[in-house]
């Protein structure tokens, strides 16, 4: 049985950011579950990717405090996560002169949660920061940002593990004793075997599962419904979008920021995304999108920009929102970071939707320092000291040993690896290299996930241009053979199960 | 340092081999042809099946056959050209007036390079329209790919997409598909088509799926997509004029993969502004039907860009040329002839209730009426002929190889074998090994399936180097 100190279930963004802040403190062991074959693969990775300012939640919450806290000073963990980060600033676009008064409040509610650079501007300004004539009047908000959410995941998983962080991919928790220490059950997904790890403080951050998880332990207060969101992706030829999020005024009722208009961190823009609950008992991972949504997805998209009618759309997808609110009750409800009173020594996370990307890092923090004191408590006040720098060699129990593919593969940072010196260009659309999918291969090896489809294209945006793959998906999965003897009849594309081939013509 | 060039031609694909033979052969030599992939002929390479040189050549040539005859021409003409490298960007360089008014950023293995041109041929061909302009609804599973894609996974890699499909939209590639699949064993379920009119070419409607049973259903659409992890079904459904639903017509079909063949984009977007000296040509410029007219566009537009060196060497202005719009129009009215045809055609069939036969001779696909009436040409009533007494097709395919480059080699018979052994011949086909070196003609087996008619490679397999499996 693998033992830890602490053990995080859910390698998303804010897991990561847990474990990553967890793992800068000296003598303490953390492992991470996730049941998908790689981060971001969950509500992580399917979200606007907008740094929010923190305006939009209620004073006193946990949404307002650590939103406005992540978007604070962004820039240094940006750098030291080598992520690029715009502070594009975003506009709450007003139509009506009745929506000047939602605009105030908005504003009203952003200064009383300690939000900066928050103004209203009118049609000239508003047009000009626009780039056409979006409204009558707007609240322009300086702090909000964009990045790559695939990007910003990855690099706080690779953060962890090079501090000692030990990830296991395709590890479903089934089950949940405690006795001295926790006893989890996991289901290993690629083998099917049944595998048990131990740890003294256990921290669920299983996203759209976190009430299962809680459940499994024994508490039944939660519950998460499941609410879905389709966007859609435009090609990025059309210079003439918007570069500034362009957002409606927030329907409160509905719990979400309603329809928007998002550039994305490599110059496409999003539209989206709509908001509807998933029937109860629906598979909650159903990231299908739906033809009535995304007829509307497009008609509220030209309500703020009418040249949308002519742009191309290259993808639609979705993401699932764990609201901890049902449709009945509508809005927001506010995020649950505690330690269990029932189980202590499980931290719960429920219920991080939408400010969650942005509070990851301040939320980690929070819950570092509990885990913490639970481990003082439990191990009879040992002192824990901070790491002197978040640069410390793999610890022993280590990276090398545990995955078990990365045998092959150093240990030392990114792109220094074998056969990273040819420049040829695999992806022309997003002008990917073959070196760069390469060293991206190598990468998700080095934090123990599984190669997948979707986890090059997470890293690199290798089949994420306007010919979405027709042309590079042969070439890559020819270089996978080629370079690092990827079977090509095993290469998934996102899941497990998700096989890309059928088999060969002649075998 | 940047190298000077009179042209660089972008894509050695027909259209781009075309070009640059034409300049040789108008002794504009201080030229070079930029191909991304490691090997010449573009999209040619992975069609396999034939039809290709009817108009032009009056022959009926497979696409590797079809791109060998340019390959060679580029030999003779000795073109200078470069494999693997990919170019980033045109552009207009910064400041001042110059006789080198494109700026090309090509990437190859070692890096970056830059280019000076006085002229660009675009020859960088058309991408396949996907999923996102298409606006299918759904799950987003494995298993679902572009036609293209599907024929390039088979067709150069030995890879099944899939084991049994919907094929959305009848464009030529979707139906060839549909063939290619069938013919491997694999199963085609339907065709759905948005408009009323099939997109392909009547002689792939009748060759492709009605040969094989395969229903094609106009005015449908796939309207949802199920599987979490591979495509496990879709749902197709009928639409009125307007695109609205109409309500009953859903159906479910059990399929693993969904293959996409809704159209073809002019693929531009390396030219990163629009400025003189830019010619574009092929399926850069428009998306052709016939490789016969890129090649002969080809042509042309080297003549255009001899006039435009001419002119620009006399230091004279050069006209507003930067595009070739030759055969634009005429292409158009070709275009609507076709469709009116097909028009036409389905028109009178629903209304006679006419048994007419599809002549599949060349692209014209001429609808034939028993009593031999119809055709534009001597060759339809001859094929209908045979077709009433003895159906007969060519069958193209691809052949096991061992030790060389390519895991397969293309292959076709050298005269129509009967139609209804058809899959009886891939049986065989199936249990062929042959042994790299390969060439393009070499007898792969004597005497297929009946007397006088062999089996032949359509394109050359090299030895694969220090593999002697």
């Amino acid at each position: 049985m693998k033992h830890s100190d602490v053990l995080v279930i859910g390698a998303g963004a804010v897991g990561n950011a847990v474990a990553r802040e967890i793992s800068k403190k000296q003598n303490i062991t953390v492992t991470v579950l996730e049941k998908e074959p790689d981060v971001a693969f969950g509500i992580s990775g399917r979200n606007s990717g907008v740094l929010h300012a923190g305006f939009n939640n209620k004073p006193g919450s946990f949404m307002a405090r650590f939103c406005v806290m992540g978007s604070e000073g962004f820039e240094r963990e940006a750098e030291e996560l080598n992520l690029p980060f715009r502070r594009t600033g975003k506009l709450v676009v007003a139509r009506f002169e009745e929506d000047r008064k939602l605009l105030l409040r908005l504003k009203e509610q952003g200064e009383a949660n300690g939000v900066r650079e928050l103004r209203m501007i009118e049609q000239d300004e508003l047009e000009q920061l626009a780039g056409y004539p979006a409204g009558i009047a707007a609240l322009w908000s300086g702090m909000t940002g964009i990045f790559d959410p695939f990007q910003y995941t990855v690099a706080l998983a690779e953060a962890a593990a090079s501090q000692g962080t030990e990830y296991f991919f395709g590890r479903k928790v089934v089950s949940i004793e405690k006795d001295q220490d926790f006893v989890i059950t996991a289901r290993n997904m690629l083998d099917g075997e049944t595998e048990f790890y131990s740890t003294a403080v256990l921290i669920n951050c299983a996203g759209l599962y976190a009430d299962e998880i809680c459940k499994m332990a024994g508490i039944d207060q939660y519950t998460i419904y499941p609410c879905r969101g389709e966007y859609h992706i435009l090609d990025r030829k059309d210079s003439s979008l918007p570069i500034v999020p362009i957002y409606p005024i927030p329907n409160e009722k509905e719990g979400g920021l309603g329809v928007h208009l998002t550039p994305t961190a490599d110059g496409n823009l999003m539209i989206g995304p709509s908001a509807e609950y998933l029937p109860e008992g629906w598979q909650r991972e159903d990231y299908s999108t739906t033809g009535d949504v995304m007829g509307k997805l497009k008609r509220e998209g030209m309500e703020l920009l009418p040249s949308l009618e002519r742009a191309d759309c290259i993808r639609s997808f979705a993401g699932v929102r764990p609201k901890l609110v049902s449709e009945h009750q509508g809005g927001y409800a506010d995020f649950v970071i505690e330690e269990s009173g029932m189980v202590p020594g499980l931290i719960n996370l429920v219920g991080i939707e939408s400010p969650g990307l942005t509070a990851s890092i301040p939320i980690g923090r929070m819950v570092a320092q509990m885990a913490a004191e639970i481990l003082n408590r439990v191990y009879g006040d040992q002192v824990i000291i901070p790491k002197q720098s978040s640069t410390v060699e793999t610890s022993e129990s280590g990276l090398a040993q545990s995955s078990h593919q990365a045998d092959s593969v150093d240990t030392t940072n990114d792109d220094s690896t074998q056969d990273h010196g040819d420049q040829k260009m695999l992806c022309r659309c997003e002008g990917i290299t073959e070196a760069a999918v390469l060293a991206a291969y190598d990468r998700i090896l080095k934090i123990g996930a599984i190669t997948t489809v979707k986890g090059l294209k997470n890293r690199t945006r290798v089949t994420m241009g306007n010919c979405q793959g027709s042309f590079c998906t042969l070439n890559l999965i020819e270089l996978l053979k080629e370079k690092r003897g990827v079977d090509p009849l095993t290469l998934l594309w996102n899941g497990f199960g998700s096989v890309m081939l059928k088999g060969s013509v002649r075998p | 340092m940047r190298i000077q060039k009179d042209v660089i031609i972008i894509g050695g694909g027909p259209a781009g081999m075309a070009a640059a033979v034409s300049l040789m052969e108008r002794g504009i030599e201080d030229i070079l042809l930029l191909e991304k992939e490691d090997r010449l002929g573009g999209v040619l390479c992975q069609c396999i099946h034939d039809g290709f040189g009817l108009t032009y050549y009056r022959k009926n040539y497979t696409g590797p056959e079809y791109a060998a005859i340019y390959e060679q021409k580029m030999v003779e003409n000795h073109v200078p050209f470069l494999t693997e490298a990919t170019v980033l960007s045109v552009r207009s360089p910064q400041g001042g007036e110059n006789l080198y008014q494109s700026l090309v950023t090509v990437q190859t293995a070692e890096g970056t390079t830059c280019y000076e041109a006085k002229a660009i041929i675009a020859a960088s061909g058309c991408r396949e329209r996907g999923r996102g302009l298409a606006g299918i609804p759904g799950s987003r599973p494995a298993g679902i790919y572009t036609a293209g894609t599907s024929q390039a996974l088979m067709n150069l890699k030995n890879f099944m997409p899939g084991r049994s499909a919907v094929i959305v939209g009848s464009g030529d590639i979707g139906l060839i598909m549909a063939r290619r699949i069938t013919l491997e064993g694999g199963r085609i379920l339907c065709v759905v088509e948005k408009e009323d009119v099939p997109g392909g070419l009547q002689r792939n409607i009748q060759q492709c799926l009605e040969d094989f049973g395969i229903p094609l259903f106009t005015r449908t659409v796939v309207s949802n997509v199920y599987g979490k992890e591979r495509v496990e079904g879709v749902d197709v459904e009928s639409i009125d004029e307007t695109g609205k639903s109409i309500p009953g017509s859903l159906r479910h079909y059990d399929c693993d993969s969904l293959i996409l063949s809704v159209g073809l984009i002019p693929d531009e977007d390396i030219i990163h502004d629009r400025h003189k000296g830019v010619f574009l040509c092929g399926n850069a410029l428009y998306v052709h039907d016939l490789v016969d007219d890129v090649s002969l566009e080809g042509q042309m537009v080297a003549g255009q860009v001899e006039t435009y060196l001419i002119k620009l060497s006399e230091g004279q202005e050069p006209d507003e040329t930067r595009y070739s719009y030759h055969g634009i129009e005429a292409m158009r009215a070709k275009r609507a002839d076709l469709l009116l045809r097909k028009k036409e055609a389905a028109r009178k069939k629903a209304e006679t209730g006419a048994k007419t036969i599809t002549c599949i001779m060349c692209p014209n696909g001429c609808e034939i009426t028993h009593d031999l009436n119809g055709g534009m040409c001597a060759k339809g009533p001859e094929y209908v002929k045979n077709e009433i007494l003895n159906p007969k097709r060519t069958l193209t395919t691809s052949v096991r190889v061992t030790g060389g480059t390519l895991p397969l080699v293309s292959v076709k018979t050298t005269g129509g074998i009967p139609k209804d052994q058809m899959m009886e011949g891939m049986k065989l086909v199936s249990e062929l090994f042959v042994t790299a070196p390969v060439e393009a003609g070499q007898l792969i087996r004597k005497d297929f399936m009946e007397e006088g008619i062999d089996l032949i490679a359509t394109k050359s397999v090299k030895k694969a180097a220090g593999n002697f499996a």
